[in-house]
């Protein structure tokens, strides 16, 4: 509103200085943030970094154990691991925003449509998420991107479609408890209407929930990227993926080559930590209640 | 303040003729839903100007008639009417400019402000959706509601969970004044606020009413902050009116054997009277299921087989009405009476002994005076 915007904005930023107070001075959250960052730095510069390129062959060094001149080994093909890691966590980190991007996108307006005008539009958006949620995420996404084909793309369109149900449900939930407010009855009879009411009523109120999840749900997209990529539906190769080094590596445990499935399996599990570590602590910082 | 056409000292502001409002709840494939009848036939009538009080016990309908009338809730039957006009037959449109016209205040002063706005915004908002004005005199006009309502300019950029109770309840009538109503309606405006808070938000409504004509209608359930404010009372239970009378003569003399209960439930600051008390017992029966004949018949001390059998009509009584078959006939009443009870010997004996304490106390204290009796 252009009324308020010379006063409030320094007022405005007191509230936000204090989310972030909040979340920093959170060690574990701190953490948890570090580590997204560091695997996003890693994504971005590490194939500029790293003299290794992530698909180059090469018939001298199939299957080494780390050294000094490749820190985590090769694998099969005599690839550095370490620079297919790192480029890996591209592929990861891209499946799980893009995917809880299409997620939210899908089910942030149908669940708000559901919670809020209720009836019919509720039963019908309702029942179909629902339906959804009967299949397990991963099964769904698998079954999805079985459907769509195999290409990274369609991996995070498959695992957007799948969560999506996920977020229809929060969403639906927050805007029903949202709508049952005072303020909200008191939208309606200053006399705002619907559009208005969900735009600077509902939506802002039932952000926070919406974007814990949202930390929470990446974490599960990076693994069900990493399945779907195991499983030869995700990223193609020769293109790294944590999923499909972790698919050919296993094949190399039994005989002792534990590095080209352990590094990738190291990576999966510390990304997911971070961002079920950082959306714990969003979660806290953004409650009012919590101090 | 603005005067609309039409509006005149004669014509009720508002008219509620004949509203129901039903709820269902529950039901499902196989059962019957439960119809919870909120409000069963409440017919109204509020002047122009005037302070108008309805009371009863949580559940009896009264938050749900502040509603109805404000078109919040569509009743199941029956008509509103806002000067003249059927708010039923507006259009979604026509309902958000008459909107302007009526305004709410809440009951939670910590539920009712939207936490993600400030201050400016929460109050500013009704001139920005109405288009009064420029935004500078959006802005200056925001400042003067403020100032109206007590709060400072610098309080503008806040937010809501920065202040207490009393501070937001005044955000919210500063909200509510905004684009300038004719009629406002407080759904129990000070009942959740400190004791001593509540008087200066009933100061301030009362003097906001006079300051711009304004027409008031106080939904309440406790009858003794109603008595300081409101010109007539209308006493509601399980969704019906029981009563509807000037609130003097009410307090005075009230003729409903529910409204005599409610009076009698106010506790009176004087020692003694505690055993001449009579309150109602048990519970306010389900309006799911509301009893046969007079709904209050299942806890009303002077019920007769005609009440359980025959609904009572709201019957005019001499510049009041009341809804029982035999308010003639029932025995007078104790229980209005007893805000200044006689003194006893009993009582001139305590106090004597208090006096007496308190002088001892106060001994040596000096200028200090014992203490003057109630």
């Amino acid at each position: 509103m252009t009324l308020a915007l010379d006063t409030a904005s320094p007022a405005a930023a007191a509230p936000r200085s204090r989310f972030w107070g909040k979340l920093l001075r959170n060690r574990t959250a701190a953490f948890g943030g570090g580590l997204v960052v560091l695997f996003a730095l890693a994504a971005i510069l590490g194939p500029w970094v790293l003299p290794w390129d992530p698909v180059q062959t090469s018939w001298s060094a199939v299957r080494k154990a780390p050294s000094a001149a490749h820190w985590f080994g090769t694998d099969e093909l005599g690839r550095d691991v370490l620079a297919r890691v790192l480029s890996g966590a591209r592929a990861s980190l891209l499946a799980g925003v893009v995917s809880v991007s299409i997620a939210i996108a899908i089910g942030g307006p149908l669940g708000i449509a559901a919670g809020y005008f209720g009836g019919w539009t509720d039963s019908i958006i309702s029942r179909c998420t629902e339906a959804l949620l009967a299949c397990p995420f991963l099964i769904l996404a698998i079954a999805l991107g079985s459907v769509l084909g195999a290409s990274l793309v369609n991996a995070m369109i498959a695992i957007g479609i799948a969560a999506a149900p996920l977020f229809i449900r929060l969403t639906r939930g927050q805007t029903l408890a949202v709508k049952t407010e005072d303020f909200v009855e008191g939208a309606r009879a200053v006399g705002l209407p619907h559009r208005w009411i969900i735009i600077r009523y509902i939506l802002p109120n039932i952000f926070a929930p919406i974007l814990v999840q949202a930390t929470l749900i990446v974490a599960q997209a990076i693994i069900a990227e990493a399945s779907l990529s195991f499983l030869g539906l995700g990223q193609q190769p020769p293109a790294p993926s944590w999923g499909a080094m972790l698919n050919t590596g296993k094949n190399f445990v039994q005989q002792g080559q534990w590095w080209m499935s352990v590094f990738p399996g190291v990576a999966i599990f510390f990304t997911v930590l971070g961002f079920n570590l950082l959306g714990d602590g969003l979660r806290d910082a953004l409650d009012p209640r919590e101090s | 303040m603005t005067s609309g056409p039409g509006t005149s000292v004669a014509t009720p502001i508002l008219e509620l003729d004949d509203v129901r409002k039903h709820f269902r709840s529950g039901g499902g494939l196989f059962q019957k839903p439960t119809i919870v009848r909120a409000v069963d036939g409440v017919t109204l009538s509020v002047a122009t100007g005037e302070t108008l009080a309805i009371v009863g016990e949580s559940g009896c309908g009264k938050s749900t008639v502040g509603r109805l009338a404000l078109r919040l809730l569509e009743p199941t039957s029956g008509h509103v009417r806002f000067e003249g006009r059927d708010l039923g037959a507006l259009d979604e449109a026509g309902l958000r400019r008459m909107r302007r016209d009526m305004q709410m205040v809440f009951q939670d002063p910590f539920a009712s402000l939207n936490p993600r706005m400030t201050v400016a915004e929460i109050v500013g908002e009704p001139l920005w959706l109405h288009g009064m004005g420029t935004a500078r005199e959006q802005r200056e006009t925001t400042l003067d509601l403020l100032a109206t309502v007590g709060l400072r300019p610098d309080h503008a950029g806040r937010y809501p969970h920065e202040f207490s109770g009393g501070q937001r309840q005044r955000i919210g009538i500063a909200r509510a004044l905004a684009c300038k109503p004719r009629l406002v309606i407080g759904d129990e405006p000070v009942s959740a606020l400190d004791v001593s808070i509540q008087a200066q938000v009933i100061n301030l409504l009362e003097d906001l009413k006079e300051r711009f004509g304004l027409t008031l209608i106080v939904v309440a359930h406790d009858l003794a902050v109603i008595r300081h404010m409101s010109d007539r009372v209308v006493v509601m239970y399980l969704g019906k009116v029981v009563e509807v009378a000037p609130t003097a003569s009410l307090y005075k003399e009230p003729l409903h054997p529910y409204t005599r209960a409610l009076l009698a439930a106010i506790p009176v600051p004087a020692p003694g009277v505690r055993g001449e008390r009579r309150l109602l017992e048990g519970d306010i029966p389900s309006p799911a299921a509301p009893p046969s004949g007079c709904r209050f018949h299942t806890r009303c001390p002077y019920a007769q087989a005609r009440c359980s059998a025959e609904e009572p009509a709201l019957r005019d009584a001499g510049g009041r009405q009341v809804a029982c078959h035999f308010y003639e006939d029932l025995p007078g009443d104790e229980a209005a009476r007893l805000a200044v009870p006689a003194d006893t010997s009993a009582k001139a004996r305590r106090m004597a002994l208090y006096r007496a304490h308190r002088e001892r106390q106060d001994k040596g204290a000096a200028g200090a005076t014992p203490s003057t009796e109630q």
